[in-house]
């Protein structure tokens, strides 16, 4: 039992230095680009007459855990 | 060369082969023959009926280191806690040496004559070191001694009934032996030899088949009058009669109370009789004593068995909270530290131990045949020391100190010594000379876990080095800015990777939220992150307090190289309800060619939390040693 128990040690730490490499130069677990681009024109919740304004404006779910105040 | 004569009491013939003798006991009716310069005979007392040896009988042969040796005579002394013998013998080159056995040990010495004055017998106490020769001796017991017998041819003119004052002792090193023995003028007769393993002593002369009581007849317990059915040997002084519980010294031709168990009888784990192997050598339980220290109040219990073997000679086996320590007598100097501490280092002999306890026990229960008088109610001062497995332990009793030296008796180990189908106790805690087991889980994980601290570490610099991070664009945003989204100046980036954009803002009990969209070319999204600023602070009733930051950073990909635009987009709120915006303006800057190295250090923790196990497991185990 304690080989298999070493046996899985070392199994967890390869999978995890395999992850820290796909991680640290690949960035595996960094947002990754969106499978199909929006327009800034068309990806916005409340559309606007404005130039600019057009894809973040109107969503409601920004300002992190301190939006309802500290 | 050999002479013969007349023995003037009974007229019996006798013979001295060796030139040097003074003294010999006559063969047939035990009186002591002596003969001055012009070969006078004179006669002296007679010799008591003497204890035999389990070893050695006169006139036998016997091989010590080789060597071959006759026993020519014998001197028996009786002390406080019981008797040993003087063997005279003549190696077959012709030297004479003496020959002790005590309490199953040997002893073979010479007398020597010491130059320099030796301290009177008054001003010596146990476990004192003085010079002796060029030696250093340490004394471990003195006493006064009486010569209750000898037999056959013996070099010294000794007067059977007289008393004497001895020390015994031991070099500093442990390797030699002294005797002094004091007469009435004061000065000592000095004895200088070495202690003798027991292995390399060998006798052809023991007699299976003698009588192994000392009387050669039934031993009556003097208290009640019943019978002795125990185990004896030579070598034992007293036993302990198993209907009245009187413990009876036998010294000379008679049994005398000395002592006697009271209440109920305690449990032991081992009868008297039972056999135990240890290092392939089978022992024989002779006798068991309970001891009691009182520490604090508590009163802390623990039983020894006396062990014996013909070849080994006497051992003790302790046993404290189900635990078991095997010892014996080691002759090694020294000096229990004055003001102990807590793990103290001391060196006795070649090892360093460390000082664990020092304190008082009381003898309360005694069972069996011991080699030595053993009093219930005596009390023994002892030092404790360990270097686990191995322990000392070194006792002051009355006017004797010792010192014992001995190990630390695994479970399984005891499971094996004992005889099959005994119950024995299991181990409550830790005990003091307790090794620690390594886990088997957890064995040789440290040697995984170092390899992973090598190649993760390895990788990690090897990411910083190719970590070369370039600026692609730096914006300074407007409040205005960010609330209707901003889009940055147009940049190239070159391959595909990871980005990071470090924002900063001037927020002060307020706080900052940005997304960010990357835009191509063709003003389409094709990633997106976001970041957070905050930082809040203020004093409540245990002072000052902050937290948050006025930093951030962010990261995430691109995979296609190209011109791109940073489209930036923020909401703020201050206080701690949903207060306004400050409308902070934030500095932002995006960078591509970004590794995070950092991810190594996952796994590495893992590993170091793996190669720690062992140790912390082990710090924890000392712990509870020492706590």
């Amino acid at each position: 039992m304690s080989r298999l128990f070493k046996v899985l040690v070392f199994g967890f730490l390869t999978t995890a230095t395999i992850f820290a490499f796909g991680g640290a130069l690949y960035g595996w677990f960094l947002p990754q680009p969106l499978a199909k681009p929006v327009s800034i024109r068309e990806g916005s919740a409340h559309p606007t007459r404005m130039g600019h304004g057009l894809y973040f404006f109107g969503r409601t779910h920004y300002g992190g855990g301190y939006a309802g105040g500290k | 060369m050999e002479r013969k004569f007349q023995c003037p009491s009974c007229g019996a013939g006798n013979i001295v082969t060796n030139p040097g003798i003074l003294m010999k006991i006559c063969d047939y009716c035990k009186t002591a023959i002596y003969w001055d310069k012009d070969s006078a005979l004179r006669v002296g007392s007679k010799s008591m009926d003497l204890p035999q040896s389990p070893r050695f009988k006169t006139g036998g042969v016997g091989k010590l280191q080789g060597r071959i040796f006759k026993i020519l005579g014998r001197l028996t002394y009786e002390h406080e806690s019981g008797f040993w013998h003087e063997w005279f013998i003549e190696f077959d080159d012709g030297s004479l040496k003496w020959l002790t056995e005590d309490e199953g040990e040997l002893f073979i010495e010479t007398p020597i004559k010491v130059k320099q004055e030796l301290p009177l017998f008054d001003k010596l106490r146990p476990g004192m070191q003085f010079q002796l020769g060029n030696n250093t001796g340490i004394v471990e017991e003195l006493g006064e001694a009486r010569v209750i017998g000898g037999e056959g041819q013996i070099p010294r003119d000794v007067e059977i009934g007289e008393t004497y004052s001895y020390v015994d002792g031991t070099s500093t090193d442990g390797k030699h032996s002294f005797g002094l023995e004091y007469d009435s003028s004061g000065a000592p007769e000095v004895f200088w030899g070495r202690i003798v393993n027991l292995k390399n002593a060998k006798a052809k002369s023991f007699n299976k088949d003698a009588p192994e009581s000392k009387y050669g007849e039934t031993i009556h317990c003097a208290n009640c009058g019943k019978p002795y059915e125990g185990r004896l040997l030579g070598s034992t002084k007293s036993v302990t009669c198993a209907s009245c519980g009187s413990i009876l010294e036998l010294s000379e031709a008679q049994t005398k109370v000395i002592g006697s168990n009271s209440g109920a009888a305690p449990p032991f784990t081992f009868e008297i009789g039972t056999p135990l192997i240890f290092n392939k050598i089978q022992y024989e339980v002779m006798g068991r004593m309970l001891y009691d220290q009182l520490d604090e109040g508590l009163h802390y219990f623990s039983r020894e068995y006396i062990l014996y073997s013909p070849s080994a000679g006497y051992r003790r086996l302790v046993e404290e909270n189900g635990h078991f320590l095997l010892g014996g007598v080691g002759h090694v100097a020294f000096t229990p530290p004055m003001k102990p501490k807590k793990k103290q280092r001391v060196k006795i002999g070649d090892k360093t131990y460390k000082w664990f306890e020092s304190g008082k026990v009381e003898l309360v229960w005694v069972e069996g045949a011991l080699p030595w008088r053993a009093g219930i109610g005596e009390t023994t001062r002892f030092t404790h020391l360990i270097n686990p497995p191995e322990f000392v332990e070194y006792e002051i009793t009355g006017t004797e100190a010792e010192l014992f030296k001995g190990r630390y008796v695994e479970p399984q180990e005891m499971s094996v010594a004992a005889p099959k189908f005994t119950t024995l106790p299991q181990p409550c805690g830790i005990h003091s000379a307790q090794p620690y087991t390594p886990s088997k889980w957890l064995k040789g994980l440290w040697k995984i876990a170092l390899v992973f601290i090598v190649v993760n570490s390895a990788l990690g610099l090897y990411t910083c080095a190719v970590n070369n991070p370039r600026t692609l664009v730096t914006e300074h945003v407007t409040a205005d800015n960010y609330k209707n989204e901003y889009l940055s100046k147009l940049f190239r980036i070159e391959k595909p990777g990871i980005l990071r954009i470090f924002g900063s803002a001037p927020v002060y009990n307020s706080w900052l939220a940005l997304s960010f969209a990357l835009v191509d070319s063709d003003d389409k999204v094709v990633s997106e992150t976001d970041g957070e600023l905050s930082f809040y602070s203020g004093r409540d009733s245990e002072g000052n307090w902050s937290e948050g930051s006025k930093n951030f950073s962010t990261e995430f990909l691109v995979k296609k190289p190209g011109d791109y635009k940073l489209l930036i987009y923020g909401i703020g709120g201050s206080g701690d309800k949903a207060g306004p915006a400050r409308d902070e303006a934030a500095d932002i800057t995006l960078q591509s060619g970004v590794s995070l190295a950092w991810y190594f250090w996952i796994p590495i923790v893992f590993a170091i939390i793996l190669a720690l196990l062992q140790p912390i497991k082990k710090m924890l185990f000392e712990s509870k040693r020492w706590g």
